[in-house]
């Protein structure tokens, strides 16, 4: 059994608390390099929900014209959107950030002697914090409208159980993505797919019956049904949903850790 | 107490020769191999005991960064195991977790925290850092602005930031200005004398000398030989010598086959000027040692002799034979020729012969040298270019150190000698008497 090298500063509870600086450091970092050099820089955080918005709600309103179901009423079918938008940005971009987080700090990995399992973990911070704008956008939205309800204190948790699911799922995507590259170019395909096959661009309820199972599936149906029901039905959520996002966010955070645990040491070998 | 304990430590690459490769075996999930194994440590121990100073030396591609890296924590052995004792930093190609757009100063912060300093740390440390590179107000500004040389400092100033037990350096010292990595190798015998344990991969045996007391000589992934580092070096240098010897043996040969085409090419029909290589031709320079066996790797204080063959077609009285031997970057070292020296030649007579210039004992320092050769008139001055022949760049060879820990341009004959008595004794008196006193 190969034995490591190295009690390296990481080591122990100390490390903890290093990691910890680590994440606050690079998430900060990554966030900087994100906007630096462009003209508008933070804006595009705003300006980037609310265009995607825009678009999907002309293309929806004015091109299909849903006549059923609340697609029929334009006010609430932007609601809707908003708040299919919302979570699923907080899920799309931060995955997008984690499948090139190793790739992209190739001298890290074989350089320099740190805990990489901080890496992704940055990316995914970073690009919650500006993927979460859609989130703060359409609380802004509702509270303007005099429509927030109270039961909106809970959706922190359930942003909280969306990153944990994403964390995991970001691990494993850039372990993936160091020895097979491909995954960073077919990403963005798989996300749009995986978009569509969400209730983001419409409610659970105008989706045939046959096609249920996709409720079942795709952890994204219970997700975005519990930020509608907090944000914009003021209601308990569905225990149920709550339940599956949970078991969801443990099981890919424990399960993206392991792996990503296990494959570490060999990062350096591969690249 | 050890520092670091290796054994049995091997490390095999996988080198797939495309991704597909890869995918094929996942996908009939390694039961058929499509990698190629490269086995770049094979079987390595060793242990090092705090606060001693280790050179790692071997050829590229011997597995010494391996090593290293393994040590670092890195990468991880295929089997056997690396142990460290304590904390462990390594300069392995310094600068790579630098960002362009950020300044010097914020550049070390960040390197800080990477090598495990806390927040707190990081500040308390920063100042003798930024002393350290000694880039003056650049330090504040963006890294993109930066020359190589002041990133190379910056680069190593941020390992200063760190004091770990055990300091594992990679070839770091190659890059920077003279002043700066004079500062570099002060730094490090320092770290070393404060007790803690150094471990340095270098190809420089000169750096290896001066900072290690023990060398490990790493080949093919394994362990050679492990001992004081001047018994090692010596090992080491007689080794390479051998290699280099045979390649520049065979260097030589292709210069002589080309040479002897375009000789033939050169003796064409036309107007024979006096004097001409069709008279008196040099057929062959030979680079012999003492015992006369070809060499063309020599080892400063050993005999080397430049035996010129001739092809006469006329009889002629004391021809002039000059040798020059010039450094490969174009410093002139020495300069013979057979008239200055009052030599006669004799009487040449139409056929094959040869003159032999004996170095009995060489004094060139280390470097690579050209072997020039000229036969010329006798009325004419000794370096003179009224040849029969002459062979710029003849031969080729290289002189190593043997023992020195420093390279010089020359070895120097020299006699110590201890005064008996004062040698300056003007005035008896209370003073220092000069000259070497006996305790």
């Amino acid at each position: 059994m190969p034995v490591m090298a190295g009690e390296s500063r990481f080591a122990g509870w100390q490390g903890v608390g290093r990691r910890f600086e680590l994440i606050w450091l690079l998430t900060r970092d990554a966030l900087r390099k994100q906007f630096a050099g462009s003209l508008l820089g933070l804006w595009w955080a705003i300006l980037k929900p609310v265009l995607l918005v825009s678009v999907y709600a002309f293309l929806v309103l004015s091109v299909f014209r849903p006549s059923a179901g609340a697609g029929s009423n334009p006010a609430d079918y932007i609601l809707i959107l908003m708040s299919g938008m919302a979570p699923w940005l907080l899920l799309a971009e931060p995955l997008a950030a984690a499948s090139v987080s190793l790739a992209t700090n190739t001298p890290l990995l074989t350089k320099v002697l740190f805990p990489i399992e901080v890496l992704p973990v940055s990316r995914v911070l970073a690009a919650v914090v500006s993927g979460g704008t859609a989130l703060l956008l359409l609380v802004v939205f509702l509270g303007m409208q005099g429509r927030l309800g109270l039961w909106a204190v809970v959706v922190p948790v359930a942003v909280m159980l969306q990153v944990l699911f994403v964390l995991g799922l970001g691990w494993l995507i850039a372990a993936v993505a160091v020895t097979l590259p491909d995954v960073i170019h077919a990403l963005p395909f798989l996300l749009n797919l995986w978009m569509l096959l969400s209730p983001v661009l419409y409610s659970p309820e105008m989706v045939p019956s046959g096609l249920g199972w996709l409720g079942i599936v795709n952890p994204m149906w219970p997700t975005i049904a519990v930020y509608r029901s907090l944000l914009l039905d003021n209601a308990a959520p569905d225990p149920a949903h709550l339940a599956i996002m949970g078991g969801w966010a443990a099981a890919s955070f424990l399960i993206g850790y392991v792996i990503f645990m296990k494959r570490r040491t060999m990062f350096a070998d591969v690249i | 107490m050890h520092a670091i304990r290796v054994i049995d430590l091997w490390k095999a690459y996988r080198y797939y020769s495309s991704r597909t490769d890869r995918l094929k075996e996942w996908a009939c999930l390694g039961l058929k191999r499509y990698a190629a194994t490269v086995d770049a440590l094979q079987g390595i121990s060793f242990e090092v005991p705090a606060g001693e100073s280790v050179g790692i030396i071997g050829r590229n591609g011997a597995g010494k960064s391996t090593l290293l890296r393994l040590l670092a924590g890195i990468s991880s052995p295929t089997s056997g195991s690396a142990e460290v004792q304590g904390t462990v930093a390594a300069m392995i190609e310094l600068g790579a977790q630098f960002h362009p757009d950020y300044t010097g100063r914020e550049n070390l912060e960040i390197s800080g925290i990477l090598l495990g300093l806390s927040r707190k740390d990081v500040l308390a440390r920063i100042q003798d850092a930024i002393e350290f590179a000694e880039l003056g107000d650049q330090i504040d500004h963006q890294l993109r602005t930066y020359s190589t040389g002041m990133q190379a400092r910056l680069a190593f100033a941020a390992s200063t930031l760190v004091k770990p037990d055990v300091l594992l350096v990679d070839e770091v010292l190659a890059v920077g200005d003279q002043y700066f990595v004079g500062k570099c190798v002060r730094y490090i015998q320092e770290f070393h004398r404060s007790g803690r344990t150094l471990m340095l991969v270098s190809h420089d045996l000169t750096l290896i000398r001066s900072l290690c007391r023990r060398a490990v000589w790493v080949d093919r992934g394994r362990l050679i030989a492990d001992g004081p580092v001047s018994d090692v070096c010596a090992k080491y240098l007689r080794s390479v010598q051998q290699e280099e010897n045979e390649k520049l043996l065979g260097i030589n040969r292709e210069l002589w086959a080309l040479r002897s085409r375009t000789q033939k090419e050169l003796a064409g029909p036309g107007g024979r000027v006096m004097p001409d290589r069709t008279q008196i031709r040099i057929a062959q320079v030979q680079l012999l040692d003492g015992r006369e066996t070809a060499k063309s790797c020599f080892l400063t204080g050993e005999t080397l002799v430049i035996r010129i063959r001739f092809q006469s077609h006329i009889e002629y009285r004391n021809p002039n034979l000059s040798v020059a031997i010039e450094r490969l970057d174009g410093l002139m070292m020495t300069c013979h020729a057979s008239k200055d020296a009052q030599i006669e030649t004799g009487r040449i007579e139409p056929g094959e012969g040869w003159f032999d210039l004996v170095f009995q004992t060489l004094l060139l320092g280390p470097g690579s040298y050209w072997v020039h050769v000229a036969v010329t008139l006798d009325e004419t001055l000794a370096y003179g270019d009224t040849n029969f022949d002459r062979l710029d760049r003849a031969q080729t060879f290289t002189v190593m150190a043997a023992s020195r820990p420093y390279p010089v341009v020359v070895e120097h004959p020299v006699q110590w000698k201890r005064g008996e008595r004062p040698l300056i004794a003007r005035e008896p008196g209370p003073g220092r008497t000069p000259g070497m006193q006996s305790n």
